[in-house]
């Protein structure tokens, strides 16, 4: 049930009526998390049965950390859930890749191993609550929350549905004080989160997907294209799955605020960033967040020398990337933001002057959307195609029909839109606009993005990670 | 903080409920316009037939009405050809081939009847039957409640549609046109603005079906499907008649709005002193058997009312084609088209011309 489909405001429609006519909290806790079970199942009633099965390992290790007082013991026990949860993650989505690649490897060295062929299956969320569940049990451990006592608790964390198969990735300290807090229908968080989820629909329908109706056949035969259609196709890239991705949050955002919730911003004018660091403070904030803090300083961080860092900041990008996925382009995308990094590091502090920002965003800007061209190739031949026609001016075909200026609409649109979303002062303002206007604005903006949704609706991109 | 807490909470209330408001009544007037004041951009194939003959030097002798089939079947370059050598007047006798996608007796009373109010009057019309189409749970309910419904057809037609599963389409294009027609209606937005922009008409609207439909694109859209040169065309006709022709006789009972819109084209014809032809298209023998002897005898005793009580006159033609001549369960490929439209130029268009 994507958030853009009727069948999903059906269903929203009926989780928030039952919701907030059920007057006691517990009451209100067990439908959300009835609603969250059922909106997981109408992908596959199976998937509920691992995510259960899975994160119920967290929820019992955690219980028993608070009992067990020697600190062997306790790793023992951290280091159990995380193997399970890592053990998980890499069964369902890392065996085709590993086993593809040790095939290839032996059949390179003329090796004659028989390596069985795995297919990969990757249960929707996997991803995500895999690395929610680990921050439970770690953040447990470490003291900074205490362990839930409820299991239905601990199962609405997990299975929230607005942030179940794609994030953002909510940290136990978020999110657990809030399900203790009895919630009261609000009209003013109904109503932000109506916004929300409204520009988030924007997003997703409007840029995102009538992109890529017209980048699509670029990228599945990038040698067809002359070199002003491929940085087309790479900017376009970058507002579609800017689009998609953060539509999505602003969507799961929204509809957390009509059940009184509050999730983590995901995103923050990535396009804007000053410098590749800046761009992982913007860009799926909660993954650079859970990666610093579960994987870079436990890895020594930068506490130990510049070399030590940049090969810990490697480390780090480089896991980030084969997190989006089990192909070699995931990986030498992470590898790329992890030398761009490294790059960053050796820039002279002098050189961070007010005059030279604007130059320092736009080449920032310039090496994300190169960077993108990793993500979004279909192989790595595909992506010395797209470089070779980005960097060696070729002829070949243009976009179909309009594309041209439905791409450069949307990349005007997207860097606009990011840059006055940066003005403080929105809040205000809208307070100061009379209700009739803000309900003509907003009904003007539903009705737009009814008109320009695209004739076949596309999946979001991150459902796939 | 509390009093300004409490300005703020109705406020928001009040923005929630002026945007649920104004946006039911933004869909309900984008529904009245496009209803009342451009019904075309709802049905582009429609348009691109009228928006055709407006630009033929005299109204055509002859017209074709009926679904894709008719599409297919009828080839008016190769019979405008013929009837230029077999009908000696002048001017030459023309046809136009104003079948729709998905066409039956309400789309072609849609479109005859707005020929007839545009001044075009044709001296014969050919309107395609077939069971199917007169079925009272009617596949093609579909494409009307998409195309022209509108809401003083809620009373009558709501109960059929959804019995034909058009029911929530129905309700969606009713309370959300701008998101059922979107497609079209962007479409004239950009040709009105370019429009505006030249500050000149534009020359030719493309219609925004899929199977678009001006009496010249058929032969384009039959080409693209049919299959290729190894398919084996019988068992795909066969496939095709179990798997589509079959859903759609069963459960049949001929009745329905289908039944009424063609008696009304008839009593209009009638009385404008326009004759009519009613004519089954060619059928591959797979399609045929699928009609049993329930269905033949309900259509035959319908079709034979009308003739009696409007003068009309019925051509059994649907055996005219081998198998080998479909591209499909329905659709004749385009040399069965040329094909059947010689014969039907020379053994019926002519006869009813110079009578």
């Amino acid at each position: 049930m994507l958030f853009s489909t009727a069948n999903f405001l059906g269903f929203y429609l009926i989780a928030f009526a039952v919701y907030w006519s059920v007057g006691r909290h517990r009451a209100r806790l067990i439908w959300l998390m009835a609603a969250s079970a059922w909106f997981y199942m109408s992908w596959s009633p199976w998937f509920l049965l691992l995510i259960l099965g899975s994160t119920s390992v967290d929820y019992l290790v955690a219980l028993r950390l608070e009992r067990v007082r020697g600190s062997s013991a306790r790793k023992w026990l951290v280091a159990l859930s995380v193997s399970i949860n890592l053990g998980v993650l890499a069964y369902f989505k890392y065996v085709a890749f590993f086993l593809d690649a040790a095939r290839g490897a032996t059949h390179w060295l003329g090796w004659d191993v028989p390596i069985p062929i795995a297919k990969q299956f990757l249960p929707l969320g996997l991803s995500f609550y895999t690395f929610e569940a680990i921050s439970y049990a770690v953040d447990v451990y470490r003291g900074r929350v205490r362990a839930v006592r409820n299991p239905f608790d601990y199962a609405v964390y997990i299975l929230f549905f607005p942030h179940l198969v794609a994030g953002p990735i909510v940290r136990p300290a978020e999110f657990l004080p809030q399900l203790a807090r009895p919630k009261r229908f609000d009209w003013a968080r109904c109503h932000a989160g109506g916004q929300l989820f409204l520009c988030g629909l924007f997003k997703k329908i409007v840029l995102a997907d009538n992109v890529a109706q017209c980048i699509d056949p670029v990228f599945a035969d990038p040698g067809r294209f002359d070199s002003l259609t491929l940085w087309l196709a790479v900017l376009g890239y970058a507002v579609q799955i800017y689009g998609d991705f953060s539509g999505y949050t602003d969507m799961a955002l929204g509809i957390a605020h009509t059940f009184g919730f509050k999730l983590p911003n995901n995103f923050n004018a990535p396009y804007l960033a000053a410098s590749p660091s800046d761009f992982w403070r913007r860009w799926h904030i909660s993954l650079s967040r859970w990666l610093r803090d579960y994987l870079y300083i436990p890895l020594g961080g930068n506490r130990h020398g510049p070399t030590r860092t940049t090969i810990n900041l490697f480390a780090t990008m480089v896991l980030g990337g084969l997190w989006h996925g089990a192909n070699w382009t995931f990986v030498v995308w992470g590898t790329y933001h992890g030398v761009l990094l490294a790059v960053q590091r050796l820039i002279p502090a002098s050189w961070n002057r007010p005059m030279l920002r604007p130059l320092g965003g736009l080449l920032t800007l310039l090496a994300v959307c190169v960077g993108w061209v990793f993500f979004r190739a279909q192989s790595l031949g595909d992506v010395g195609t797209i470089l070779r026609g980005l960097v060696i001016p070729t002829a070949g075909e243009g976009l179909l029909g309009d594309g041209s200026a439905v791409v450069l609409a949307a990349i005007i649109a997207t860097l606009v839109g990011q840059a006055i979303g940066q003005w403080k002062g929105w809040p205000r303002l809208m307070f100061r606009v009379p209700a009739p206007i803000v309900g003509a604005l907003v009904a003007l903006g539903i009705t737009i993005v009814l008109l320009l949704t695209p004739g076949e609706g596309k999946t979001f991109i991150y459902f796939n990670f | 903080m509390c009093s300004r807490r409490t300005a703020f909470t109705r406020r928001s209330r009040a923005a929630v409920v002026w945007t649920i408001g104004l946006f039911l009544l933004g869909q309900f007037a984008l529904g009245l316009v496009l209803d009342y004041a451009t019904p075309l951009t709802r049905f582009p194939s429609a348009r691109a037939v009228l928006e055709f003959t407006a630009k033929e030097p005299s109204p055509p002798a002859v017209v074709f009405l009926g679904s894709s089939r008719t599409g297919a079947a009828i080839h008016p370059a190769e019979m405008n050809a013929l009837l230029a050598t077999e009908v000696r007047r002048d001017p030459a006798p023309r046809v136009i081939n104003a079948a729709a996608p998905g066409g039956d007796a309400i789309s072609a009373e849609f479109v005859l009847n707005r020929l007839l109010d545009s001044g075009v009057k044709p001296e014969l019309v050919v309107m395609e039957v077939w069971p199917e189409a007169f079925n009272a749970r009617s596949p093609f309910l579909i494409q009307h409640v998409v195309r022209q419904f509108n809401w003083e057809d809620v009373p009558s037609q709501a109960v059929p549609a959804t019995r034909a599963k058009a029911g929530r389409l129905f309700a969606q294009a009713r309370l959300v046109p701008g998101y059922t027609h979107r497609r079209q209606i962007v479409r004239d937005v950009k040709m009105w603005a370019i429009e505006l922009l030249r500050r000149e008409p534009a020359s030719h609207r493309p219609p925004t079906d899929k199977l678009a439909a001006g009496p010249l694109d058929w032969d384009d859209v039959i080409r693209a499907a049919a299959p290729g040169p190894e398919s084996d065309l019988t068992e795909l006709s066969q496939v095709g008649a179990r798997e589509t022709v079959r859903k759609w006789l069963t459960p049949y009972q001929l009745a329905g709005p289908a039944t009424e819109a063609l008696e009304r084209i008839l009593t209009r014809c009638r009385a404008e002193g326009i004759r009519v032809l009613l004519v089954d298209m060619p059928a591959c023998s797979a399609h045929r058997d699928e009609y049993t002897p329930e269905i033949r005898a309900q259509f035959t005793r319908f079709i034979d009312r009308l003739t009696i009580d409007h003068g009309c006159r019925f051509v059994a033609v649907n055996d005219w084609l081998p198998d080998s001549q479909y591209i499909d369960a329905l659709h004749v490929s385009h040399e069965g088209g040329r094909e059947f439209t010689r014969r039907f130029t020379r053994d019926v268009v002519v006869e009813a011309l110079q009578k």
